[in-house]
């Protein structure tokens, strides 16, 4: 019986070290996302997936997906489409999986959703993934001199992408990160993909 | 007026001097250049193609700015004369002045930066050649190269980390990869090629290194046997994660490796873009060349170099 109980400790204790490993090892969530949004754009750019992918995206969601190495799905990214008019039809997605380290799965993108994106933003300069990605430089850079961004970097779950006027009568890409148990950090970009400002939103429950 | 005289003459030398400084002309030759080519022939005649393409490429943007109504089209015509030079590659240099004179007139800093630095690149490539050992002989003589090079500051690159926004964050970025996806990953498969030389040459026997230089050449050919779907690269190669024991060695290599990259992306994406005027190639690429010299510009505070020991190098 204390054989056993030895034998399953030790197995415990194994799955346990691997388990840590393979969440510290790795890239952290908001470099995953970056590089998932890369792959976003050359499928786009190569015309595996539609423009819309790049013109008319309204959100994005990442996922840790348990595994028991590092060449295993360990994220899954996810990004929108705007909603489509009929409430009934399900907004375009795509879905990428990415390894611990940030790189794609081989595999053809998960593509789901039926509707024609409805209410998109028009983008005069630089598309929403692009501007999204130079929200994700604000972070990954940031993170090093302002501590307050690294619970973003390491745990980014989700963003949106929205436009607004800011203060100088500019149009500008609202991006805002969520990651758990955190305010949300509003990143807001200038149409030429400079960084404009960032603030911290407290979260409404739910 | 003597003082004017004296003052006149000190002007002078100075000038000359600088002017002097500022050729790419590395003087005097390291002892071990050109050596990488006599060990590694079919590498070596690689590179030299690249820079062929590289300028072949160049010209015909330029030439045909404001013609292009048929991207695919040109691209796919391109592609194929590339490919001819990549299968017979030439056995020196090519100049570039003689196959891309109006690029080499219309990009003056950067023809500079990018010769100094290809130096810089082939020097490297024949000390990691021919020595013996990997141990600190070498690892100081390639030092005292990159030294050599720094030194020549009007036409070095700097070798602190830039972002990638350096090479994706101005008006015209990104025109060249949406345009032309094949050309684009045909070079970043040169890119990936020079870098990875380098990561191999690191193995501590020569037997290692030879299999190593001849696994690159054979996967380079994987890479652009066809493209675009070959060569799986979503962003610019990095040579911090292609090529991680040679970086442990030479953190400070890499970014200027790295930044020497990104300008050719950013000179691709200045030809391409429909928002840069042939009237302000000239200016943008003094612009985009002035950045890639300057520490400050798009400086990044994720330096994987940075933590590998270069910081204070």
């Amino acid at each position: 019986m204390s054989k056993l109980v030895y034998i399953f400790f030790v197995m415990g204790s194994v799955g346990l070290t691997a388990h840590i490993k393979f969440a510290y090892g790795g890239v952290t969530n908001a470099k995953a996302a970056e590089l998932a949004l890369h792959r976003v754009e050359r499928l786009v750019i190569l015309k595996k997936i539609e423009e819309g992918f790049q013109y008319k995206v309204k959100s994005f969601t990442l996922e840790l997906v348990p595994h028991q190495n590092e060449e295993e799905p360990s994220f899954k990214a996810t990004l929108f489409q705007y909603p489509p008019k009929d409430p009934n039809q399900k907004p375009k997605a795509v879905t990428i999986r990415l390894d611990e380290e940030g790189k794609p799965i081989k595999e053809p993108p998960f593509v789901e959703g039926d509707g024609e994106a409805d209410g998109a933003p028009q983008w005069p300069d630089k598309d929403p993934v692009t501007l999204a990605e130079s929200a994700l430089h604000y972070v990954l850079e940031g993170s090093v001199t302002k501590p307050e961004l690294g619970p973003y970097h390491e745990g980014i779950t989700e963003f949106t992408v929205t436009q607004e006027i800011n203060q100088a009568s500019e149009a500008v890409a609202v991006v805002d990160f969520k990651a758990k148990d955190q305010p949300i950090l509003r990143v807001r970009i200038k149409m030429d993909a400079s960084f404009d400002s960032s603030e911290f939103i407290p979260q409404t429950k739910e | 007026m003597k003082r004017l005289k004296i003052l006149f003459t000190l002007f002078c030398f100075l000038g000359l001097s600088l002017t002097a400084v500022a050729e790419t002309v590395w003087y005097p030759l390291p002892k071990e250049a050109y050596q990488f080519g006599k060990i590694y022939p079919e590498a070596q005649k690689l590179l030299y193609a690249f820079d062929y393409g590289h300028a072949l490429v160049y010209e015909r943007l330029l030439l045909k700015k404001g013609a292009v109504s048929n991207p695919q089209k040109i691209e796919h015509e391109i592609l194929s004369e590339i490919m001819k030079i990549l299968k017979n590659p030439p056995n020196v240099k090519i100049d570039e002045g003689d196959i891309a004179p109006q690029y080499v007139y219309t990009f003056p800093l950067v023809i500079n930066l990018f010769d100094w630095s290809h130096l810089l690149h082939q020097f490297v490539l024949d000390v990691l050649a021919v020595s013996e050992d990997r141990g600190s002989a070498m690892i100081a003589r390639v030092k005292e190269i990159f030294a050599q090079y720094k030194a020549n500051k009007p036409i070095a690159i700097t070798d602190v980390c830039k972002t990638m926004m350096f090479m994706d964050g101005h008006y015209f970025s990104k025109a060249f990869r949406r345009t032309f996806p094949s050309f684009n990953l045909l070079i970043w498969s040169y890119h990936w090629f020079q870098i990875k030389l380098y990561e191999v040459l690191m193995r501590p026997t020569k037997a290692e290194r030879d299999k190593g230089v001849s696994e690159t050449i054979t996967k380079f050919w994987e890479l652009i046997s066809d493209l675009p779907d070959s060569a799986e690269f979503d962003m610019m190669p990095e040579t911090a994660k292609e090529a991680p024991i040679f970086i442990a060695a030479f953190p400070r290599l890499a970014p200027a490796f790295d930044n020497n990259h990104m300008l050719h992306d950013i000179i691709s994406d200045i030809l391409t873009s429909d928002k840069v005027l042939v009237s302000s190639f000239r200016e943008e690429g003094m612009r985009m060349g002035r950045m890639d010299m300057d520490p400050n510009a798009f400086k990044s505070n994720v330096c994987p170099e940075d933590t590998a020991g270069g910081a204070h190098e």
